[in-house]
């Protein structure tokens, strides 16, 4: 492979000898018709020739006309072509005008095309930097939320430096990734998040890698949601792209600009949990100072000792309840964010270059994210046709993180602390009634004590960026070739601390553990492009690609850990009783792909696509590891066609139409069965029996059978859409409906362990995808220095899991008894959980003697994680210099699991646990069963004051599935360009200051009084919906100021 | 410029022309991570280790407390699921039902197979062994289950079910063509095999003694069967298990090699939830049995600290309940929740209670003394949880203890009564079993918790709930209140 790669390279080189020809020369400056400021950067050819050059950074160009040359022709990307006969001249001077539709509409697809956005026939939605840097949000992914449609955007948790899921046209694998493909400047990029994912105990969710992306060096994204739109960029692109176009310079009228962004925002919880004030600390309805619920009797107000008795000691406060008892325990949390830039263009080039710095503080105390990124950008034109792109962009990220999930973590501890214990008064650690012997509790832990013992830390170095080379063999004949790569290093460090104490909270001791890890990630990817651009007659044009790419995948992951440490003093893998246990895991992936496109336009108004790619793939069995996939497209403009633009108020109609097949292969190594290490677990952490057993090394037979047979998984899908625009522009429509049905899917089916396995790596799901996107908008208001622009999106996705193989359910994860699953004729994600014990009228049955709800012996399907549909709200309104954005986002219907309700019902603190006042009550609409014979007569046994807790704290885990509605005020800003009069008298060249806010307020339906469910514990993986006690999402607001030098 | 169309040509042919030699480029999905190939020296240990596992943690917890040597501590709950006697079909699913076929099983039958190939015959023995042993667990907890249908991989995704009765009866074929693989003078295993180290006369007697605990197991529902096979054990002469010669597992005290028990209760839990169940510590107490020093642990703290003393079985997960904190009461003492404390398959003193038991009944045609046999169950006892063996010709002198004879039901239910104390701790399983087929000790009654009817101790687990996705010969629920096939004396 390498060779064929040298080739190519040797042959561009040898293409360049075609170059000179003798005759006379012109010269001349090309200026902005409306500002008559110079433009660097356009290209000046030699009409029907291959003679080119292009203006240096004062507009100027030099050109040779060879012997037979009668014209000069002029492009630039957003201005309107202009071709002047040559004549007897030799200064040929001319200002182009700028083409309004072009600029509007040109986007960059598949491959860093740019094209005309109205000849795609697929939809496509283009996100400018304004938009996305308007909130000061330092996530890309969430800068987007609520502004685009079929784009399901879900921020996972408030941690600082958390992570994002991004679901086009809703999830598709059972498998691998959902998530869009992330593409910078022609190159995909990591976005994965390898995480502590789904450990349910000491979960961190350390953020997903598009994290690294600074948003202030992004020019533009656009979104091709469907896989017609992706088709050329083949297997991965299937979920389709988020295709980010970073600045270049490109456009700078001056050789060198400098801007300055700095912006600082102040967060806090968005949600807490509402909680009861009634009841304090005890059990039973008694007090009991030891205790970690909300059991004990009625608030007095007197003043009574708490916790435990220290050197003869014991603390005194009133009994009564603290309303901000939690909420106390969060802090203000902040980001702080500069970004530095230098941009321009001189003779033949442009450049870009950046440093931006994000400093966040979490609500958590001690949890904070930073990140550095210096990126660099050039462009040049090398030799006459030749041009090249180099970009590079350097990020360090990283933070220190508070763990989630059951048994020690912070959020953990706090919602399940009583009403009256003051919580603010456990942070002095050296305080004897707060340390580990003397914290009043022995069923939970400190959480300041967690804090500062427990902790966890990352430090990310990734570095990416591509080598673009192009050169036009003919006027309309183009090679480029672009090589890029993407890799970081991930250090984590994990760290708990040694508990050695006597006494009654001797049950938590612990011996410590100390875990280092190095993630390693390398993409490599290369392509090879050929296109050719041709009139072929008046009415007819056409566009060819051909091209080849080859892309390489690798992973590298290190984990070693001392499992018992030998003091507290210091965090090194050195700190161990015993020896480290270590664990590596490596995987390669590689695909060599070539693709090819050929676009018609007939009469400028119809355009017809067609596009095949065939990939071979590595992870496919070798034999037959290579498959195809076309895909069609139509635009058809119907205002050009029929002159509706001139003649009606329709200044814009596009019908567009397209079916696409795309092909994906599996996971690296599905395709042979392996022995593994023996290991057997039984879900408590570090209780595992590992091999070697004594020094004895045993290799079991692995669990999973690898398929030599695998087929590659296809999507197939049509789309219909149109995009219309009346009366000047004032409102216009984009809607789409689209179908889609992704078969073959290679999953690790579950098998009846009675096979001797556990699962089989088969071809062995189909899921379908249908939904509608409408995107509406307008400007119902706009004087000469007013305008107000509004944006409707919704998207409805209908999603099923239409075939599962031998009608068998797939679990995504989560919990034994509250799990998320794959199940034939369901939405993909439904949970799967214990339920009430239910007579055939649906009333629920208890036990005869306790009045307790029974358990259904068999677990019921309890709705899914997808929304019924979802929307959006931008308002933007512009005065003068000022510029007001407002973005609502809601996601109406889907289930969340919520363990948040489980613990403080659990533990007495949820608002519902006071029903009654905690008298005896009989379960309304509740049964007995009459002996055993499935008759059932009304329940007159009631709850007692005794069992009141056994009856809260074991509710089915399905009763703590719930409606996942939300509405979000997402962003709220505010800016202003101070006027030009006054920005003179400075030495800036422009100033703007502004005011941002970003999920200010959230509305959710009653029954969820405990939290946001755009929550996700476990990572942004397929496995969603989980509220595992992780660490609350947070809103910001804060100010900003742009400059320009 | 027709150079250049040659020079494009030839660019886009190479492109397409590289990709025939690009199957060395894609050969890369081999996995660098696992072998894809193993041997019965290498996987004989896995699977002798996932078995202890299994037995030594999710099977100890649940064995224990049902035949009520452990119950749950007042100051938590993480257990009353099994003082309730509500198992459900989630419970000892994937980690236990599926370990067994997916990872014991299947290793011990690849162990046999590749064992048979390589004509490495006592590998083949020990794998076969060992694959009886692990089917009788399976189906003495759940009954009717998949046996000659499993560990078929693809070639049959729904194993059919067996009846318990056929089981029972392919377990004595295997392990007759298992003894006929033992070879005395061929090589056997080394350090590989955890349990006896390749000794194969110790796997003889291993065979027998199993063979002998099928058969007896039968006793109750198919008296005629159990006692043709056990007279033609004798009649053959078979030798079992002795003092000294328990098939056991070692457990490390090393990193991810202790005990599971030990990592699961004391690490992890920090020994907040299991104590002593007053059932059989007063037992202990009443009998003066010196081994409540080695099954359990005097109380640390409180008013009772350095007594022994129990609770109630089940009564902390009633609204009767104390609220104590386990370290005020006894908990699971040295021998059996200690980091090395080794997790046994067979004991030499359940050698010697199967062969009283198997005399009391006269089906070993003359051959044995009950009551010495009974003797060295209890010596045996004794020794293996490092009491002094001396000790225990007092202790047969405890009016309860001593052999009193009497009708065979009689010398049973004292031979068993013993047999559950042995057992205490670290034969939580088959203290569980024995209790379902014989009903002794007859002193047990059910947990002050059970939310099940009247004198109703669990009689078998529920068929786990990836069975009734995955399977679709799944038979459908079987409660927790139905015996297995045979479990028929009251």
């Amino acid at each position: 492979m390498k060779k064929l790669l040298l080739l190519s390279l040797a042959m561009l080189l040898t293409l360049t000898q075609e170059a000179f020809a003798q005759g006379r020369t012109v010269t001349g400056t090309v200026t902005d018709q409306a500002t008559g400021q110079a433009l660097p950067g356009v290209a000046v050819i030699v009409q029907g020739t291959t003679v080119g050059t292009s203006t240096n950074v004062d507009g100027g160009y030099t050109i040779n006309v060879p012997a037979g040359g009668t014209a000069l022709q002029f492009r630039y990307i957003g201005y309107e072509t202009v071709t002047r006969e040559i004549g007897n001249a030799t200064t040929i001077d001319v200002a182009l005008g700028v083409d309004a539709q072009q600029l509007q509409e040109v986007v960059v697809t598949a491959l860093g095309r740019e094209e005309e956005e109205r000849t795609l026939g697929y939809a496509t939605q283009q996100v400018g930097s304004e938009s996305l840097t308007q909130g000061r949000e330092r996530s890309v992914a969430n800068a987007l939320q609520g502004k685009v449609a079929g784009v399901n955007i879900q921020s996972q948790g408030g941690g600082p430096g958390s992570s994002t899921r991004v679901v086009i046209r809703g999830a598709k694998s059972i498998s691998q990734s959902n998530q869009a493909l992330f593409v910078i400047d022609g190159i995909p990029v990591d976005n994965s998040s390898s995480g502590t994912g789904d450990n349910l105990n000491n979960g961190v969710d350390v953020g997903n890698r598009a994290n690294d992306i600074n948003p202030d060096d992004i020019e533009s994204i656009n979104i091709l949601k469907g896989p017609a739109a992706a088709a050329l960029y083949g297997a991965r692109a299937a979920n389709g792209v988020i295709m980010i176009t970073t600045k270049s310079g490109r456009g700078a009228t001056k050789k060198a600009e400098i801007n300055f962004v700095s912006s600082y925002t102040v967060e806090d919880v968005l949600r807490y949990p509402k909680l009861q004030n009634r009841y304090g600390q005890g059990f039973f309805g008694s007090p009991d100072l030891l205790e970690n619920t909300s059991w004990g009797p009625v608030f007095t107000g007197e003043l009574r000792t708490w916790g435990q008795i220290v050197n003869g000691q014991q603390r005194f406060k009133p009994y009564s309840a603290l309303e901000d008892n939690i909420k106390e325990f969060f802090e203000y949390g902040s980001t702080f964010t500069n970004t530095a830039s230098l941009s321009g263009a001189a003779e033949n080039a442009t450049y870009y270059a950046s440093y931006s710095n994000t400093q966040q503080e979490g609500v958590v105390p001690t949890t904070e994210y930073e990140r550095h990124s210096i990126s660099v950008k050039g462009t040049t034109k090398l030799v006459n046709k030749f041009n090249s792109t180099v970009s590079l962009t350097y990020t360090k990220s990283g933070g220190d993180f508070a763990m989630t999930g059951q048994g020690n973590s912070v959020f953990n501890q706090l919602i399940q602390t009583p009403r009256d214990i003051p919580v603010r008064e456990l942070e002095d650690l050296s305080n004897p009634f707060n340390d580990e012997a003397g914290f009043y509790s022995p069923y939970t832990i400190n959480p300041y004590w967690s804090l500062q013992n427990q902790t966890f830390e990352n430090d990310v170095d990734r570095l990416f960026g591509n080598i673009t080379l192009g050169y036009d063999i003919l006027e309309d004949l183009n090679v480029t070739y672009r090589i890029g790569t993407d890799f970081y290093t991930d250090r984590r460090k994990q760290f708990m601390a040694i508990r050695d104490v006597e006494g009654q909270n001797e049950a938590n001791n612990d011996n410590g553990m100390y875990s280092e890890r190095q993630v390693y990630y390398r993409e490599i990817n290369s392509d090879l492009i050929l296109t050719y651009t041709r009139n072929l007659t008046e009415e007819l044009t056409l566009d060819v690609l051909v091209g080849n790419n080859i892309n390489q995948r690798v992973n590298d992951d290190l984990t070693a850990t001392a499992d018992a440490l030998a003091n507290n003093e210091f965090k090194s893998l050195s700190n161990i009783v015993g020896t480290p246990l270590t664990a590596s895991f490596r995987d390669i992936r590689r695909l060599v792909g070539v693709y090819g496109s050929a676009k018609i336009g007939f009469r400028d108004y119809l355009w017809l696509e067609l596009t095949g790619r065939n990939d071979w793939s590595s992870t496919l069995p070798l034999e037959d590891n290579s498959f195809f996939y076309p895909s069609v497209n139509v635009a058809f403009d119907v205002a050009n066609a029929f002159g509706l633009a001139e003649n009606s108020p329709v200044n814009f109609a596009k019908i567009r139409a397209n079916y696409a097949n795309v092909g994906n292969d599996a996971l690296p190594f599905s395709t042979r069965s392996i022995f593994v290490s023996g290991n057997i677990a039984d879900g408590f952490a570090g209780t595992d029996l590992n091999f070697p057993f004594d020094g004895i090394p045993g290799f079991e037979v692995s669990n999973v059978i690898g398929n030599t047979q695998l087929e590659p998984e296809n999507t197939s899908s049509w789309e219909i859409g149109a995009d219309v625009r009346l009366i000047n522009e004032r409102l216009r429509f984009d809607v789409a409906y689209y179908d889609s049905k992704s078969t073959d899917q290679i999953i690790n089916v579950p098998l009846s362990y009675a096979t001797g396995f556990g699962s089989a790596f088969l071809n062995a799901a189909t899921v379908r995808n249908k939904g509608v996107e409408l995107l509406v908008g307008g400007i119902p208001f706009e004087t000469n220095d007013f305008s107000w622009d509004l944006s409707v999106n919704f998207t409805k996705n209908d999603n099923t899991v239409e075939d599962v193989f031998g009608e068998n359910e797939i679990s995504l994860g989560g919990l034994a008894s509250a799990a998320l699953v794959i199940s034939e004729g369901r939405p993909y994600g439904s949970f799967k959980a214990e339920d009430y014990l239910r007579d055939p009228e649906g009333r629920i049955v208890v036990n005869a003697s306790t009045g307790r709800p029974r358990t259904a012996p068999e677990q019921t399907y309890q709705g899914s994680i997808q929304p019924d549909w979802s929307g959006g709200l931008v308002n933007t309104i512009t005065y003068k210099g000022a510029r007001l954005a407002v973005v609502f986002d809601t996601k109406q219907g889907g289930k969340m699991y919520s363990r948040t309700r489980g613990t403080q019902r659990f533990a007495g603190t949820a608002p519902e646990t006071i029903f009654n006042d905690r008298q005896p009550y009989i379960i309304p609409n509740s049964v007995v069963e009459i002996g055993t014979s499935g008759e059932y007569e009304e329940n007159t046994t009631p709850l007692t004051n005794d069992n009141l807790y056994d009856y809260w704290g074991n509710l089915p885990e399905g009763t703590n599935i719930i409606d996942a509605s939300f509405t979000k005020l997402r962003e709220v800003s505010l800016s202003y360009k101070l006027p030009q009069t006054i920005v003179d008298r400075t030495f800036f060249g422009n100033i703007e200051v502004g005011v941002s806010g970003r999920n200010l307020l959230l509305w959710t339906p009653d029954e969820n009084t405990y939290i946001d469910p755009e929550m996700n514990s476990f990572g942004n993986g397929n496995l969603q919906g989980y509220d595992f006690s992780s660490t609350p999402s947070t809103r910001s607001w804060g100010a900003n100021i742009r400059v320009t030098f | 410029m027709k150079n250049i169309y040659k020079y494009l040509l030839a660019t886009v042919l190479a492109s397409f022309a590289g990709l025939t030699s690009c199957d060395d480029f894609l050969d890369v999905n081999d996995d660098p991570n696992n072998p894809p190939t193993s041997t019965p020296e290498l996987t004989l240990p896995a699977g002798e280790g996932e078995l202890a596992y299994v037995l030594g943690n999710q099977f100890q917890f649940l064995g224990n407390f049902f035949a009520q040597h452990w119950t749950q501590a007042g100051a938590a709950n993480q257990y009353c699921d099994l003082e309730l006697y509500q198992i459900t079909s989630s419970d000892y699913d994937a980690r236990v039902w599926g370990e067994l076929y997916a990872g014991a099983l299947n290793d011990f039958r690849f162990v046999s197979n590749q064992a048979t190939t390589n004509g490495q015959t006592n590998y083949a023995a020990i794998g076969e062994i060992m694959e009886a042993y692990t089917l009788q667990v399976i189906t003495d907890a759940w009954g009717d289950v998949p046996a000659s249908a499993s560990l078929q991989g693809l070639e049959n995704l729904n194993p059919e079910y067996e009846e318990q009765e056929v089981i029972y009866d392919n377990l004595i074929t295997m392990l007759d063509s298992a003894i006929m693989l033992i070879d005395m003078d061929a090589p056997s295993p080394g350090d590989d095999d955890l349990v006896f180290n390749g000794d194969m006369e110790l796997w003889m007697k291993f065979a027998n003694t199993l063979k002998l605990k099928v058969y007896l197991r039968q006793a109750y529902v198919r008296p005629a069967v159990a006692q043709a096979g056990i007279q033609e054990l004798y009649a053959e002469g078979a030798e079992f298990l002795e003092m000294g010669e328990t098939a056991d597992i070692e457990f490390a005290d090393q990193t991810q090699n202790r005990n599971p028990f030990y990592q699961t209760q004391v690490v992890f839990r920090g020994g907040v939830d299991v104590v002593a169940s007053s059932t059989i510590l007063d037992y202990l107490q009443e009998t003066a049995d010196p081994r409540i020093n080695e099954f359990f642990s005097p109380a640390q703290a409180g008013a009772n600290a350095g007594s022994f003393v129990g609770v109630d079985q089940g009564v902390e997960c009633t609204p009767d309940r104390s609220g104590a904190q386990a370290n005020t009461v006894s908990k699971p003492g040295p021998a059996v929740a200690s980091p090395t404390s080794a997790v046994p398959y067979i004991t030499a003193a359940e050698s010697y209670f199967l062969q009283a038991e198997a005399v009391a009944r006269g089906w070993t045609g003359g051959v044995g003394d009950a009551s010495e046999l009974y003797a060295q169950g209890i010596r045996a006892s004794f020794d293996y949880v490092g009491e002094d063996v001396a000790a225990v010709t007092a202790f047969l002198q405890q009016p309860d203890v001593a052999y009193a004879g009497g009708t065979v039901e009689e010398q049973v239910e004292q031979i068993i009564t013993q047999k559950w104390v042995s057992f205490s701790g670290v034969q939580g399983f088959e203290a569980w079993t024995e209790y379902r087929r014989t009903g002794y000790p007859d002193f047990i009654e059910p947990s002050a918790a059970s939310t099940l009817g009247a004198d109703i101790i669990p009689k078998r687990l529920l068929y786990p709930n990836t069975e009734s996705v995955r399977n679709t010969n799944y038979p459908g629920l079987v409660e927790i209140d139905v015996p297995v096939w045979w479990d028929v004396k009251d």
